[in-house]
């Protein structure tokens, strides 16, 4: 199967937090479980001192080295065929290593319907085999957040700033220097 | 609050930002070069149910957007699992906001009312006990007929909230009652002003200015509006129209979610949009940026108004607004010069000391500029075939005997409101609530309320909690007891929007499309308010103007299309395509044929007949007394995104999302005041006190605090909106700019 990338518009981002809850009812999440996706706002000063205020939509990045793989002491995280990180319920003992390890805060140990489990985006797999977009993709009213195959990325993002870690991909062109 | 996750956002953003970034947009359409890239829409795809699930294509009603929707449900009990976004409508291309997502807990909440009530405690304990449909509707058709054969009709006032299905029976239902005292939260405060205006300016049936033609705008100038809060499919179309090259410009106080995508933000003192849009016409004409012809062919008073607008220079209207004189010209010019420039404007401009003369001064704007009607433009005219029950032939107003009417509050100051052209001649509230304390000229002892959580929805917000404390007999329909409901002495539960049919068709909704709700589940207690309606009705012998059932109303609306409501809800949505220029074949139905930019009809009301700037009611400098000990300008109204008004309250999944009433402050004001980020804070008007939590920003002037408007009890921030003053003609409230003082509070 070929590689898939979570695309990021941080230009498109309006910070309205439907990813967030469209997240959270498709995973059902119950109230008090951090939702998988989070926009979050923050306003700074830029370098000639005026103020901006943008958004980012905080996520799992989906890193090639991820060091929630490499905490699990059950082998209950791997990366699938799309490039994407997965953690498998039924192997998850709920030990919470992953959210220890993982320095964006995009993993989070909840109690479920029916045991306590690691629970991160999964780039809404089992929605995506019912042949629809995952969740927050379909219901972003910006529409910044895209599902794409390495050469539609490659298209998407030229001419644009763009930093990754792995399979998350965040791109903008009014940020010229993006992680710093 | 995941710290980690926060600290990758701040990371990740960075402080450097390209100082070019999007400036050839404003560049060229300055010099008339400007292009959108071609529009290229995702792919339809249909909704897939998991096993043992059912999709029902239906339209979310948690706001006025109503967005097409799929509701999954069990196969087998109807139990509804989910609402999402519908990705092959051509209306919201499968999006849906939060409210929408998350409205399950409407049917389900376990404080939801599934039985009539009746008060067993004293009024407004909130004690009550079950009692039989037979009975509550009885009691309340008993108490109708009796307050008002004691106390004539206009002791009996029918009152409710925002726009359903069932809102203009409910009015109907009011005139056929005989009372003139029917009102709503909204109408002068949100909606009315801006359709009345459009029934001034433009003339009965232009059906508003509000309707966009987004995919071809080249300028979007968004006024007073938040979209992406509060109208998700118009932040869809704003989104993509601003990524195929379309300039941004938005006036508002706050940095909002729009204000923060903009190329230019017109950060104005609350209540100064009145200087702001005299400003710029002040720009316009004497820089000749005006469409002389259209002008000449399509609007009357021109040369009035030129005459009129003298002394708002651009130096005036900075220092009254506070916007740099700059940015002021640059975006005057870029609308201005733009062929294809739309207006989106809301309620904001409802909410201010001058309400119906600023949404006029904004659609003058709209018209000396030659926006009207065009591609890209506010399609002024344009019909989606409406299916409508907003007419005056519908609600029969007409049956109000005319000295009944003139008993109807607030008859004699605001001519706008309480009579024709106001869409839905109305009681002035304010006037109304006072009166209902008073008792004087006349008492008001019986209320019905549908559809209201009146103490948290009117301004002044104490004055409304002690008129319903002192009424005789109030009955309430609702889905929860909400504050309000806790002073009934009946409650009918209602059915959810899950749980009915409904006809979507306004401008709000699609500039295209008639959209069809169905019901997805169905939950036993409760009754949809037109059967409610229909059965008070029987009991009070005038059921033949009413509808036994929801589908009945809608088959009778439709007859016009030859349709029933069953098959338009197969066939999902009627459409009608967007028209230009209607005007050309039409003309505007106002007294001339032509845009009145000088009413004649303001003048003979006595009211003004062109736009001109007055003083906010309360501002620290015409105001200094009161500034001495109220420091700060509070503004109120805004919606965040997980809640309309007061509604949504017990959701815990849109708790969650904003989970405190926040008021946000200047971080260098909130300094001064020994406020933190975060902290309990009291807000303080003469008129009463609220709580909320700072949140700091400098997304505020220092002088400006914002509060959120529609949080219950001791939160509700229309406890300190101020009565007294209203505007001219229409009675609006000022919420968007009136003093206040804030405190550090304890926890």
């Amino acid at each position: 199967m070929e590689n898939l990338y979570l695309l990021i518009d941080l230009d498109r981002c309006y910070g309205c937090k439907v990813c967030q809850t469209a997240c959270k009812m498709e995973h059902g999440l119950p109230v008090g479980v951090q939702s998988c996706i989070e926009p979050l706002r923050h306003e700074r000063r830029d370098g000639s001192g005026k103020l901006q205020c943008d958004f980012v939509p905080t996520v799992c990045l989906h890193c090639s080295e991820a060091e929630c793989m490499k905490a699990c002491p059950a082998g209950a995280i791997t990366r699938d065929d799309n490039g994407f990180v997965q953690i498998s319920g039924e192997e998850c003992i709920g030990c919470g290593s992953c959210e220890a390890a993982c320095p964006y805060g995009a993993v989070t140990v909840a109690e479920m319907a029916e045991s306590v489990k690691a629970v991160k985006c999964d780039l809404c797999v089992e929605r995506r085999g019912r042949g629809m977009e995952p969740a927050c993709v379909q219901h972003c009213l910006g529409q910044a957040i895209t599902l794409c195959t390495g050469a539609e990325l490659e298209s998407r993002t030229q001419g644009r700033n763009k930093w990754s870690v792995g399979h998350t991909v965040y791109m903008s062109s009014k940020m010229t220097k993006l992680y710093e | 609050m995941n710290t980690r996750r926060r600290e990758f956002a701040v990371k990740l953003l960075g402080t450097e930002c390209d100082p070019d970034y999007r400036r050839d947009i404003l560049d060229s359409i300055l010099n008339g070069t400007h292009k959108l890239a071609p529009l290229q829409r995702k792919t339809p795809c249909k909704a897939a149910p998991k096993e043992g699930e059912e999709a029902v294509p239906t339209v979310c009603q948690s706001c006025h957007t109503t967005c097409e929707c799929i509701a999954y449900r069990d196969k087998e009990t109807h139990r509804v699992l989910r609402v999402e976004g519908d990705p092959d409508s051509p209306q919201t291309r499968g999006i849906i906001c939060s409210k929408g997502l998350a409205s399950p807990d409407l049917c389900y909440n376990p404080k939801r009312i599934l039985t009539p009530l009746k008060r067993v405690g004293k009024r407004g304990e909130g004690k009550f006990e079950p009692i039989s449909w037979e009975e509550a509707l009885d009691t309340t058709a008993e108490n109708l007929k009796k307050y008002r054969s004691e106390y004539g009709p206009q002791g009996v006032a029918i009152l409710e909230g925002t726009k359903r299905g069932w809102s203009r029976v409910f009015s109907r239902f009011a005139y056929a009652f005989g009372t003139p005292n029917h009102g709503a939260a909204g109408w002068a405060q949100c909606f009315l002003p801006r359709t009345t205006e459009c029934n001034i300016t433009f003339g009965p049936g232009a059906l508003y200015s509000e309707t966009q033609d987004y995919p071809n705008a080249q300028c979007i100038l968004v006024w007073g509006c938040n979209p992406p809060t509060s109208w998700p499919v118009r932040a869809n179309d704003i989104m993509e129209t601003r990524q195929r090259g379309a300039a941004l410009i938005v006036v508002d106080p706050y940095l909002s979610e729009i204000a923060a995508k903009a190329d230019i933000w017109l950060q104005i003192r609350p209540d100064t949009d009145m200087a702001l849009a005299l400003g710029m016409l002040h720009i316009i004409i004497k820089e000749k940026l005006y469409d002389e012809k259209f002008i000449n062919e399509w609007t009357v008073g021109f040369d009035e108004l030129c005459r009129s607008i003298e002394e708002y220079t651009p130096e005036w209207t900075a220092e009254k607004t506070g916007v740099d004189k700059e940015l002021l010209l640059k975006a005057t010019r870029v609308y201005a010069k733009c062929p294809a420039s739309s207006l989106c404007r809301s309620m904001a401009l409802d909410q201010v000391h001058d309400s119906l003369q600023v949404c006029r001064a904004t659609s003058i704007l709209i018209s000396i500029t030659g926006h009207v009607g065009k591609p890209g433009c506010n399609v002024v005219g344009s019909s989606r075939g409406e299916i409508s029950q907003n007419t005056f032939d519908f609600i029969r107003d007409y049956q109000i005997p005319e000295e009944v009417q003139k008993l109807r509050c607030g008859y004699d100051k605001f001519p706008f409101l309480t009579r024709r052209p106001c869409t839905i001649p109305s009681a002035h509230m304010p006037t109304f609530w006072q009166q209902v304390v008073s008792g004087e000229p006349y008492p008001i002892p019986c209320a019905m309320i549908f559809g209201s959580n009146a103490i948290v929805s009117y301004t002044n917000s104490n004055v409304v909690e002690k008129a319903l404390s002192g009424l005789e007999f109030l009955a309430v329909a609702d889905m929860y007891i909400t504050p309000t409901a806790k002073y009934a002495d009946i409650i009918f539960p209602v059915s959810t929007w899950l749980e009915r049919e409904n006809i979507l068709s306004n401008f709000q909704t699609d500039n295209t499309h008639t959209l069809f709700q169905q019901p997805v589940t169905h939950t036993p207690g409760t009754k949809n308010d037109i059967e409610i309606l229909y059965l008070l009705a029987k009991r009070l012998g005038f059921e033949d103007r009413f509808w036994e059932t929801p589908e009945a109303l809608y088959d009778y609306l439709l007859s016009p299309t030859g349709k029933t409501y069953r098959e338009c809800v197969k066939e999902r949505r009627l459409y009608a395509p967007l028209e230009y220029e209607v005007y050309r074949k039409k003309g505007f139905k106002t007294p001339s044929g032509k845009i009145e930019l000088y009413s004649k009809l303001m003048e003979e009301k006595g009211c003004d007949p062109l736009p001109r700037y007055t003083p906010s009611f309360q501002s620290i400098q015409d105001t200094p007394e009161l500034a001495a000990e109220y420091p700060l300008i509070m503004t109120t109204g805004r919606h965040e995104n997980a809640f309309r008004i007061s509604e949504n309250r017990l959701n815990p999944y849109l708790k969650e999302l904003v989970p405190k009433p926040y008021l946000e402050i200047n971080a260098d004001t909130a300094a001064k005041l020994g406020i933190s980020d975060g902290q309990k804070v009291l807000v303080e008007s003469p008129a009463g006190k609220a709580f909320a939590y700072a949140r700091c920003t400098y997304g505020i002037l220092p002088e400006v605090v914002m509060g959120i408007s529609g949080w219950w009890y001791e939160f509700n921030i229309n406890k300190t909106v101020p009565w007294g003053q209203y505007s001219q003609g229409i009675g609006s409230v000022s919420c968007r700019g009136y003093l206040c003082r804030v405190s550090p509070a304890e926890e």
